[in-house]
């Protein structure tokens, strides 16, 4: 294929996306005419009018409160998940301490957390930030075990008979390299709960009084329901703009090796 | 010929769901420098044990290993290992796989990129230095595992049936390539094979081993010039000899 027909492919593969998106849009739009109830379908159009009054709060106040929530969070899950699932998946010593805590804390819903974190952070960033870091950091942690954990054992004995005979070595050189996909996994699961938790954080009002997940519960109680559209659809575009970002600088640049083994 | 790795009184015994099984009794071998060995035997002979425990990566359960007359006590890069599965490092190019020993050794990028080229260049893989290994045939990524080992300068290379998985063709190759590499680095070469044919291609001597508990049977001198040639009636005497021996191992 030339590059000009490839060109003309992406083109045509484009066209069908963006046609199926303005679909949407303008089935959207007819069902809100013929609702004609703002309160239970608001209009496309009144939802773009509503971006027009409100872009500038949603930018500088909204989305930074809530990134500034999801980088706590996400910041603290990974400094604590991943030396623990990396130690719990290296040594089995680690594995029969870490186990029973984990397995016992794990299944109580990162929401219950919020009268606690209220009361030992109180209506703090750090608040919203400890949600979703008991939201981020399991999966993180799961993930960065059974990554160490099944560390393929001839690229251990290989690096040893090749001179990486210190654990240390083995570590850095062998167990993290191979665990890295697992671990890329875990985060990218981490990052999806995290979203979730950040809005429900602030609908809660665990935080100071914004954030995207506080401002939309504010419009619902002032029955502004385009306004609350506004916001779902700007958590979803950011959820999925994280997503596709982290997706490719980690696969295109940290695990470029992996190309083609996983079509194997 | 002096002895470069002593193998005294060497047993090794598994305990397996409490039973104890015995993989090794009494092997004794020395190993001269420069030789080229291999160790032939059916499956369950205790071969593959025997290389591992001269590598260092497994203990002996009574007697030991000395290379230079000091007793092997782990894994090391004097003592180079190419395994059967590939081992290979998937997540480094062919270039940071071969110069991985170098970088353990604290030598500088510049210095173990340049020497690694060069090895991997008098291997024919010059143009692969920035590949991955899943983009390797497996009788490139077996060459990569030999030149990886030898990077390092080890005294003795043990290898591990590394061609088994190649087809019959390459396997051929690789046994001349490898027999090159061997005459030009003269090293020290311990190679575990279960084929008949290539221990006689390869061998200075062959050492057999029977299998329950494994031992060596008999160790046979291949008197013949390199390059062999693989139908020779000398090669074949050499065959018929070997076979007679495994058959009577088998037969009890």
């Amino acid at each position: 294929m030339n590059p000009f027909e490839r060109g003309w492919e992406g083109a045509r593969e484009h066209a069908v996306t963006v046609l199926s998106v303005a679909g949407l849009v303008v089935v959207w739009q007819i069902l809100a005419m013929i609702i004609a109830n703002p309160l239970k379908l608001p209009a496309f159009t009144s939802v773009i009018s509503a971006l027009f009054i409100q872009w500038e709060t949603i930018l500088w106040v909204d989305l930074r409160v809530s990134l500034i929530h999801f980088a706590i969070g996400m910041t603290a899950g990974l400094l604590i998940a991943l030396p623990v699932g990396m130690a719990m998946g290296w040594s089995r010593i680690a594995d029969r301490i870490f186990d029973p805590i984990v397995e016992l804390i794990r299944p109580i819903p990162p929401l219950a957390w919020i009268p606690f974190a209220i009361i030992w952070f109180g209506l703090t960033p750090q608040a919203a930030g400890f949600i979703v870091f008991v939201g981020a950091v399991f999966p993180i942690l799961i993930n960065s075990y059974v990554g160490f954990r099944s560390v393929p054992r001839i690229y251990v004995e290989s690096a040893m008979v090749l001179g990486a005979t210190r654990n240390r070595d083995l570590l850095r050189y062998v167990a993290f390299p191979s665990a890295l996909p697992s671990i890329a996994a875990g985060i990218r699961i981490a990052m999806g709960i995290a979203w979730m938790c950040i809005v429900a954080a602030e609908m809660f009002g665990a935080s100071t009084r914004s954030g995207l997940g506080y401002r939309l519960w504010e419009y619902y109680s002032l029955h502004m329901m385009e306004m609350v559209f506004l916001y779902m659809i700007v958590l979803g575009l950011l959820g999925l703009f994280i997503d596709r970002t982290f997706r490719f600088v980690v696969q295109e640049r940290l695990l470029r090796w992996q190309e083609g083994i996983r079509q194997n | 010929m002096t002895a470069l790795l002593e193998i005294k009184g060497l047993s090794k015994s598994f305990s397996v769901k409490g039973k104890t099984f015995e993989a090794l009794r009494e092997v004794n071998l020395s190993v001269g420098e420069k030789e080229f060995i291999c160790i032939l035997g059916p499956s369950g002979c205790g071969k593959t044990t025997l290389l591992r425990i001269m590598a260092g990566l497994e203990r002996p359960t009574s007697g030991e290993v000395t290379l230079d007359g000091v007793p092997i006590e782990g894994p090391g890069p004097q003592r180079g290992m190419v395994f059967q599965e590939y081992s290979l490092f998937p997540w480094r190019t062919i270039l940071d796989n071969v110069s991985f020993g170098l970088e353990l050794q604290g030598v500088s990028k510049a210095e173990r990129h340049e020497k690694a080229r060069r090895y991997i260049q008098a291997v024919g893989l010059a143009g692969f230095e920035n590949s991955f290994p899943h983009e390797l045939s497996g009788g490139m990524k077996q060459r990569v595992a030999i030149v990886r080992a030898l990077v390092n300068n080890p005294r003795a290379l043990f290898m591990d049936e590394p061609f088994g998985a190649l087809d019959a063709q390459t396997r051929n190759v690789m046994q001349s390539e490898l027999l090159r590499i061997w005459q030009e680095q003269q090293k020290t070469v311990v190679f575990v094979t279960h084929s008949v044919d290539e221990a006689i291609y390869l061998a200075d001597r062959v050492v057999i081993m029977s299998a329950r508990p494994g031992q060596i049977n008999k160790i046979i001198d291949v008197d013949l010039p390199r390059p062999r040639i693989r139908t020779s009636a000398e090669v074949n005497r050499y065959r018929e000899r070997i076979l007679s021996d495994l058959k009577i191992l088998r037969n009890g």
